[in-house]
Parts: structure tokens; C-alpha cells; sequence
């Protein structure tokens, strides 16, 4: 008689905050397998956005993701500029990069606190949500909307930050460095968290070469893959930041490397404020957009994001194609889950930072 | 760095046996990128392997080629990354039915998107190790990008018919 049983894990479960089901073969409390099966929140956006025009795809594609909101908006523009060879004014790429950094520390927080969350640790995942909330409150401010911001623009950015709004942008991550240092201490030392996380979802680099993983799922296994080095683009260029890289390749350390990425991110929009000139936030006017193709890279919270987009001169797309971090880390999963207990499923699976509306798009 | 990949590509396309076109774009911040034509298909899975192992794939875009001088219905772009330079590979598939081979064997972040692709345009990928659909379900008829069935056409439909004598003939038996 086999001791084999498969259970079901999904589509709908705590730690996804949106469906997608795992068939996980298990022995005792061991897991043997999985398959993954998805197509829960499939939206055929590519096909739409071959029925929209090139300032309607902007709204469109902010709409792919609600936490990477910013990066599809962004890579989406730079593609087209790459196309009509539109160059960006300095200070809206600087301006880009604040927008991007503000939303990856959201992001970031977020992930590391749903974290907290599943191993039942509800007291520090409302110390992360309450974090979090500081940087809600300053998209909210600058931008109008906690989530989707919109915040570029074909050939630039569609807002700008005066004096005042420079004041309480530095006053708000200058009381943010603190929080976030205190947060970081309790994740790193407390023994509950350490004996849930510290050597869980074993993904080694090896693995993480082969099936092609991005971002901090990457870099928590020492892989040094940071768009923003790699192929710099907006102001990234002009600004100094470390890349984060992790050793233990476990969930503790891709959540340390998100962590430590938000201090990156506070330095970098520190220093856009420090450098960025006066001037124009955008390119006006615009030159008409003619037949060609073009790729695009950024580096989104969850990793690196690519946009292909071929023209034919008119105003629509002939093809729009986006590929989205979580969608070659889904496949890491069968290295992470692979031995691991019934019990970690849905932390290893939340250690990806996972989305299936841009997944599934 | 980059031109050390760059030679490595226009080397590993002199390799190709039966050919390939070769070109150079760059953006404004000055990054590469390479844009390589194969003039037949087959050559692809020799091209997928030995571009690693620098070389990884990010993504494959199936397009339906609308331009004038277009050899067939639909092209096949496979973007890889190497250590920053982008390149992308063109095909045309084969056959009667279009055909591409998988590379799934080298790069394993090929399964998902060869099966997307095959599920939204009915490209078939050849020698694919799990051929199932990926987000449709089973009943769904593939080349489902390629059937535009407007939801207003579908609701009509639906409402027109079923739903006005669901309520007539609810409201005729109240009375």
C-alpha cells in the first residue's frame, strides 16, 4: 500500500492573495512533487492592448499589477521611446526613479509582512503593515492614489514635486529609517521568525541559473541580476546603490534582501533630490511613433520585467508582449517546496513575492 | 562585458548552419541590443544551446506579421538576456500546421511561455516535455488570440435569448 497522498493547496489560500492551485504530492508531512495549475485570472490583457492606442496602453498597463503598478507603466514608455528614439528630460528620470523606489519599498514591506502573516506572527506583521502604511500615505499625497500612481508618461513623467512636497518627501523617509532599522532587527533576531524561516525553501544558485529566476528570489541565493545595474536606464545611471545579494538561499534570506533593499531605495530617492535638475519633466512634443520594435527591461519589486512592443506606424501596437518576474519564479518552486513540510507550503510559496494578475495578465 | 557577449554572439552566429541575419540597435542610454533573423527554424534549438550559458531566455513573443513582404502568418521572437545584452531571435514557423521546435531542453524558463504561446496562437511546439495548456482549460479551443469574440456580441446572446424568456416565462406563470 502506498503512502503517498496528494493534497490539494489552493486556488484560493491565505498566502496568495489571488487563486492559483497546487497538486502537491506528499509522503508523511513531506513533500514529494508538486504541479501548479493556473488560469484562474487570465484577462487577455495582451489582446487588449492591441485595441487600444499608445495613450490608452498607458492606463491599461498600470493596471497589470497593482503592487509592480509603477514598473509596467514605466517599461511600457521606454520601449515606445526606444522606437521613436524619444529622449526623456533629466528630471523626468529622475522623477521615474523616485516614483519606482517609492513603490518598491511598499512593495517590499508588504511581502516581508504577509510573511509574518502565515507563520502566524500577527503582532510583527502589523509592525511591517504599519511601516507600510507610511509610504501609502506619501503616494496618496503626491500622487493621488495609494496604489496605482500614475506617475509616467510617454517621453517623461506626468508629476512633479515642488518645495514643499521635497520638504515632506525627505521628512517622511528620513522618520521612515528608523521603523524600518527596528523592523529589520526584530526579522533578523527573533528566534520564532529564525526557527520558521532560516533554512526553508532551499533554492541554490545552481537551480536558480537554470530555470532562469529574477529578482530578490534570485538574489537570496547570491545571484547578482539587478536590471538597474545590469542595463540602467532612467536616472539609475547617475545614482549610487549596492546591489543586495543573499548566501543562505532560503525564505529568511530573500526576505533580509528585500529588507535591505529598502534602504537602497530611501538612498536613491535621496540622492534624485539631492541632483535633480530643474527643467522640463517631459518631452513635448512628441514625435509621431514609426514602424519598428523594441525591448525594454526594468527591474520591478519583484524582479525584472521585459516589454517587447512592435509598431507599424500607426497609433495602436501591431504586437505588445510582457513577460513579469513572478512568471519564471512560479517554476523555482518545485526546487523550494522539494522535501519541504506541508506546514511551509504557503510561506515558501509567499517567498516569491508572488502575483498571478500579472502572471496571467 | 558587453562586448565581450557581443562577440560572442556575431561568432555564434557564423556558426549557424544555415545562416542568419545579424544587426545592432542601441537606446539612448546606450544599451545593446541584438536582433538576430534565422533563415530556417531548425537552426533553433542550435542556437539555444549554445548560447548558454550566459545566455537566458527572458521571454517569446508570438506575433501575427501583418507587413506587406511578411513570409508567413506568424513570426516568433525569443528575447535572451547575456549579462545585460538583449538579443532577440526571429523565426518563421514551418509546416502546415505552424511548427516550432522547443527549447525547453536548455532553457527551462521556456516551458511556460511555449505552452502559452502554443494555447493562445496554435503554434505547435515540437518535442515540448509537458505539452498541456497553461492557463486555458481543456475545453477552450486553442488559438484563442487569434478568435475575437467581443463581449457585447456574447452577452447579447446571452441575454437576448435565455435571460427575457427566463423572465417571461417566469412573469407568465405568476400570472
Amino acid at each position: 500500500m502506498s503512502n503517498t497522498y496528494t493534497i490539494p493547496v489552493g486556488p484560493l489560500h491565505v498566502a496568495l492573495e489571488e487563486p492559483m492551485y497546487f497538486q502537491v504530492d506528499v509522503k508523511g508531512e513531506i513533500v514529494q512533487s508538486i504541479e501548479m495549475f493556473a488560469g484562474h485570472a487570465h484577462r487577455g490583457m495582451e489582446s487588449l492592448a492591441l485595441e487600444r492606442n499608445f495613450f490608452q496602453n498607458i492606463v491599461l498597463t498600470e493596471r497589470v499589477c497593482s503592487l509592480c503598478s509603477n514598473n509596467h507603466p514605466l517599461t511600457y514608455c521606454m520601449a515606445l521611446e526606444n522606437i521613436a528614439k524619444i529622449q526623456v528630460p533629466e528630471r523626468g528620470q529622475y522623477l521615474r526613479v523616485i516614483a519606482d523606489e517609492v513603490k518598491r519599498i511598499a512593495s517590499h514591506m508588504f511581502n516581508v509582512g504577509i510573511g509574518l502573516h502565515v507563520i502566524g506572527f500577527n503582532t510583527l506583521f502589523m509592525h511591517a503593515m504599519e511601516v507600510r502604511e507610511t509610504m501609502q500615505d506619501l503616494k496618496e499625497s503626491i500622487w493621488g492614489n495609494r496604489m496605482d500612481i500614475s506617475a509616467n508618461t510617454i517621453g517623461g513623467a506626468k508629476y512633479d514635486i515642488d518645495d514643499e512636497i521635497e520638504v515632506y518627501l525627505r521628512k517622511t523617509l528620513n522618520e521612515l529609517k528608523k521603523p524600518v532599522e527596528e523592523f529589520r532587527h526584530m526579522y533578523a533576531t527573533h528566534p520564532q521568525v529564525k526557527a520558521r524561516t532560516k533554512g526553508v525553501g532551499i533554492l541554490p544558485p545552481e537551480a536558480a541559473i537554470e530555470y532562469g529566476l529574477g529578482g530578490p528570489v534570485a538574489r537570496g541565493s547570491g545571484i547578482d541580476n539587478d536590471v538597474r545595474k545590469e542595463t540602467p536606464y532612467a536616472a539609475y545611471d547617475k545614482l549610487k546603490f549596492n546591489v543586495i545579494l543573499g548566501e543562505d538561499c532560503d525564505v529568511r534570506s530573500r526576505a533580509l534582501v528585500r529588507l535591505d533593499e529598502i534602504f537602497e531605495s530611501i538612498s536613491l530617492i535621496e540622492q534624485c533630490l539631492d541632483q535633480m535638475p530643474k527643467g522640463p519633466i517631459c518631452c513635448d512634443p512628441l514625435p509621431d511613433i514609426p514602424a519598428g520594435q523594441a525591448v525594454a527591461r526594468s527591474e520591478a519589486p519583484r524582479g525584472e520585467l521585459i516589454y517587447y512592443m512592435r509598431t507599424n506606424g500607426t497609433m495602436y501596437p501591431e504586437r505588445l508582449k510582457w513577460r513579469v518576474p513572478t512568471y519564471v519564479n512560479w517554476e523555482g518552486l518545485r526546487v523550494m517546496l522539494n522535501k519541504a513540510k506541508v506546514a511551509d507550503i504557503a510561506l515558501i510559496v509567499n517567498s516569491i513575492d508572488p502575483c498571478l494578475s500579472c502572471t496571467e495578465r | 562585458m558587453i562586448n565581450t557577449m557581443k562577440q560572442r554572439v556575431i561568432t555564434l552566429v557564423d556558426k549557424i548552419p544555415n545562416g542568419a541575419k545579424l544587426s545592432w540597435t542601441t537606446d539612448l542610454k546606450d544599451n545593446q541590443f541584438g536582433w538576430i533573423t534565422l533563415n530556417d527554424v531548425s537552426d533553433l534549438p542550435f542556437l539555444a544551446e549554445k548560447i548558454l550559458p550566459e545566455g537566458r531566455l527572458v521571454t517569446i513573443s508570438a506575433c501575427n506579421a501583418k507587413a506587406e513582404d511578411a513570409k508567413a502568418f506568424h513570426e516568433v521572437c525569443y528575447h535572451f538576456v547575456m549579462k545585460g545584452l538583449t538579443v532577440t531571435v526571429t523565426v518563421l514557423p514551418t509546416g502546415v500546421e505552424p511548427t516550432v521546435p522547443s527549447i525547453t531542453h536548455w532553457h527551462k524558463s521556456a516551458d511556460w511561455t511555449e505552452r502559452e504561446m502554443a494555447e493562445s496562437y496554435g503554434i505547435t511546439v515540437s518535442n515540448h516535455p509537458n505539452p498541456r495548456p497553461l492557463f486555458l482549460h481543456d475545453a477552450v479551443k486553442s488559438e484563442a488570440m487569434e478568435r475575437l469574440v467581443p463581449l457585447s456580441t456574447m452577452t447579447n446572446s446571452a441575454s437576448t435569448n435565455s435571460l427575457w424568456e427566463k423572465i417571461m416565462g417566469e412573469k407568465g406563470e405568476e400570472s
